[in-house]
């Protein structure tokens, strides 16, 4: 998320090193840079010549002080000015005793699975008992759709023979509230904003089924249209929140900034993967932090608290004291890691990893799965003490896991080094 | 106006009168921004100029194409004494209309197998229409009596196969499909091997959505690639990249790095009606040199149509154009 965005922006703030301070001469050229960055970037014309201003202004006025270097002041106005536009965090949903909420969007912006994500988000965050209704009846199978992720998931999906969605979504809150219920998300068909029909129909689904929350869901790859779309369904409905999908694309993700300048609605949640927990909060202090990447060590922190099991934890964190960390403990390691989703993404939320250029690393799952398979292949013996591994066993277990000698001997000695480096982690010399 | 004139002789009607209506949104943001540039300002200067890239670039056209194309214009405008701005649009217009036909004679046809079926295999991000594009396309082939078979190579996405089947019953074609999270590359190979036995015209694959920058996901299309040439040479004779309209300058991303992973021969570009922005053509074209073969200007199983440049360019200026 955010790719060439930050890189751009980095490099612009480092050209300014070379100047002594900014003027009204060199200022020109360093806006023209920023100005083409952020509309590559697909951020509103708009918005960009409002932002460019006045980033100009206040450059230019702080120069006074003169204890900072010009690309620290830059920098600083940069990340100010990004962060107004972002707003405030406001990514609370509606937590009452029942709750409605309503997604809208575009065909193919990816509502039925944001809908399976929230689902499964509400449910642990919130301690709620969800229900889907499925009210797109138009695309072929996107009912079938939202039922594979129900069923998946263990939620119920309320759908019925009907060419009503308005009848659909209404008795189906019904059935919500007489089975005890409590947080009901309605899928609706995609729909261009410009189509009235429809938006018609959108209309009355609202009127009739009083959602406390109606979330756009956008496409983060979508282009300059985005404030037509944005305001298409906003002068239909009231829009109380917009959620950002597959913001794990290489898209520079303009539409995040313009969006609230424009139109004041928060984003709510962004979509990072096509797993159904692949959704976190927006935060916008965050995402400045993402975009200068400076990491988010916040984030990741969430997402494993989340994710990772707490008592295998100890666990292994008493293994690593005792030095007797083996390939079994390895292993399950491993694994939780991949809970966390793709390698990638948390890389480039540790601090610090643009530096070695790892935040551009493109990992391979499956040699996180050649790994694992080559370790499945070891019999519990080998696994715990993994130098009784000679030349046969390692063709044994090449074999087994279809892989190569090398492969396994790269992974011995990985495994090898890794249980030095917790020796000196243990004895406090290791230094970062 | 004689390139409008020329085109407006060349197509019936009804041909154009699609256009018309798929590019109404664009051409009414397009053409009214320019228009009331040349009534604002009476020669062209500095702020026309600013005015001018700010149109092009929030119709989408690539960043970069509109900074080139600025600088030829401004070049134009001082080389020829330009300073009569109605004489400047046709300019514009012209200079438009050579970006996309610049170096090559592009062709929206169909690249063809004459010993055996002919392989379409449809690829892109998630969300963008495959499968209804897939649909669509189908519905054209059979229009010309050609015998055509579906593969639902999509067992990813929740409800992907059913959806093709539910198209397949529509447009009554055949569908080839395996249960969810098959083997993409066996459901195609079943599909193929059908299709060379029952000696189909035609065998039009869907693929899940990917994004470009998942590495496995790229590296499973290099294995369906495998499959579908071993057997049939030099199949898929199309890999058509299927682009949402709606997308940004990230367009110009996914083109290339699905070209680096597969031979993409052409694109599809969907959505158009919905999106004031067709511009992404043109910077697809001028930075890619990838052909649009089809674009979909409406919901319907009608509304896929071959692209046309020519048809394009009129549908985007009509109202620029004075009836003579």
């Amino acid at each position: 998320m955010f790719e060439n965005l930050s890189d751009r922006l980095q490099k612009v703030v480092k050209n300014i090193k070379g100047y002594g301070k900014i003027t009204d001469e060199n200022i020109g050229d360093i806006l023209r840079e920023v100005r083409l960055v952020l509309l590559e970037a697909d951020v509103d014309y708009t918005v960009v010549k409002e932002f460019t201003n006045k980033v100009k202004e206040k450059a230019l006025g702080v120069e006074v002080q003169t204890s900072l270097k010009p690309s620290e002041v830059f920098l600083n106005i940069l990340k100010e000015e990004l962060l107004e536009l972002l707003g405030e965090n406001d990514s609370k949903l509606v937590n009452n005793n029942f709750n409605i909420v309503m997604l809208i969007g575009l065909q193919g912006s990816g509502k039925t699975t944001t809908v399976g994500k929230l689902g499964k988000l509400v449910r642990k965050k919130y301690n709620k008992k969800p229900i889907f209704i499925a009210c797109d009846i138009y695309r072929p199978a996107a009912i079938d759709q939202l039922k594979q992720i129900g069923k998946e998931l263990d939620i119920y999906v309320y759908s019925k023979e009907s060419k009503d969605p308005v009848d659909i979504a209404v008795s189906g809150i019904k059935y919500a509230k007489d089975n005890g219920y409590d947080y009901v998300f309605i899928d609706t068909a995609g729909r261009l904003h410009i189509d009235e029909e429809l938006m018609i129909e959108l209309k009355n689904i609202e009127s009739n089924t009083k959602p406390d929350e109606i979330l756009l869901i956008i496409d983060s790859m979508i282009g300059q249209d985005s404030i037509n779309v944005i305001k298409g369904f906003n002068d239909n409905l009231k829009i109380s929140g917009v959620i950002l999908t597959k913001f794990d694309g290489d898209t520079k993700g303009g539409v995040a900034l313009s969006v609230r300048h424009i139109t004041n609605i928060p984003i709510k949640y962004v979509g990072i993967s096509e797993k159904l927990d692949g959704i976190i909060e927006f935060d916008p202090s965050r995402m400045i932090g993402r975009i200068f990447k400076e990491g988010d060590i916040l984030s990741l922190m969430e997402k494993a608290e989340e994710v990772i099991d707490k008592e295998e934890a100890k666990d292994l964190a008493k293994k690593i004291n005792k030095g007797n960390f083996n390939l079994e403990d390895f292993l399950s390691q491993l694994k939780q890691i991949k809970k966390l989703g793709p390698l990638e993404n948390i890389i480039k939320m540790v601090p610090g990893m643009s530096k070695y250029g790892l935040d551009k690393a493109n990992i391979d799952p499956k040699q996180m799965s050649h790994i694992e398979a080559i370790i499945q292949s070891m019999t519990p013996k080998e696994r715990r003490n993994p130098d009784i591994i000679k030349s046969s066993r390692k063709q044994r277990i090449s074999k087994g896991s279809g892989t190569s000698v090398q492969e396994v001997n790269k992974l011995l000695d990985q495994f090898e080094q890794m249980k030095k480096m917790m020796k000196m982690f243990k004895n406090g010399n290791l230094k970062f | 106006m004689g390139l409008f004139n020329k085109i407006k002789t060349i197509f019936s009607k009804k041909e154009l009168e699609l256009y018309d209506k798929g590019f109404e949104k664009t051409r009414d943001n397009f053409v009214s921004s320019l228009n009331n540039l040349s009534n604002k300002y009476k020669t062209p200067n500095d702020l026309y100029f600013d005015e001018l890239e700010e149109i092009l670039i929030s119709a989408d056209i690539g960043v970069n194409t509109v900074l080139g194309f600025m600088d030829r214009i401004k070049n134009r405008v001082k080389k020829e004494n330009i300073d009569d701005l109605e004489e400047l649009q046709e300019i514009i217009v012209d200079e438009l209309f050579i970006i996309y036909v610049e170096d090559d004679v592009l062709t929206n046809k169909l690249n063809v197998n004459d010993n055996g079926p002919t392989v379409l295999l449809f690829i892109g991000v998630n969300g963008v229409g495959k499968t209804t594009t897939i649909a669509k396309v189908a519905n054209l082939l059979k229009k010309g009596n050609s015998k055509v078979l579906l593969v639902a190579g999509d067992t990813f996405r929740a409800g992907a196969i059913e959806q093709l089947i539910e198209w397949g019953k529509r447009v009554s074609c055949e569908v080839v499909s395996m249960e969810e999270s098959s083997d993409p590359s066996a459901v195609i190979y079943k599909g193929i091997d059908k299709a060379i036995k029952e000696q189909y015209d035609y065998v039009l694959i869907d693929t899940a959505g990917r994004l470009q920058n998942k590495v496995n996901l790229m590296n499973e299309l290099e294995k369906m690639n495998k499959v579908i040439g071993k057997l049939i040479p030099n199949a898929p004779q199309e890999t058509l990249l299927v682009i949402d309209a709606t997308t940004g300058q990230n367009a110009i991303n996914q083109v290339k790095s699905f070209k680096e992973i597969t031979n993409v021969t052409g694109i599809v570009l969907t959505k158009l009606d919905g999106t004031a922005k067709g511009g992404i053509v043109l910077a697809i074209k001028e930075e890619l040199k990838v052909p649009v073969k089809y674009i979909g200007l409406g919901e319907g199983l009608e509304d896929l149509k071959p692209f046309d440049i020519e048809k394009y360019i009129y549908g985007l200026f009509k109202g620029m154009i004075k009836d003579e």
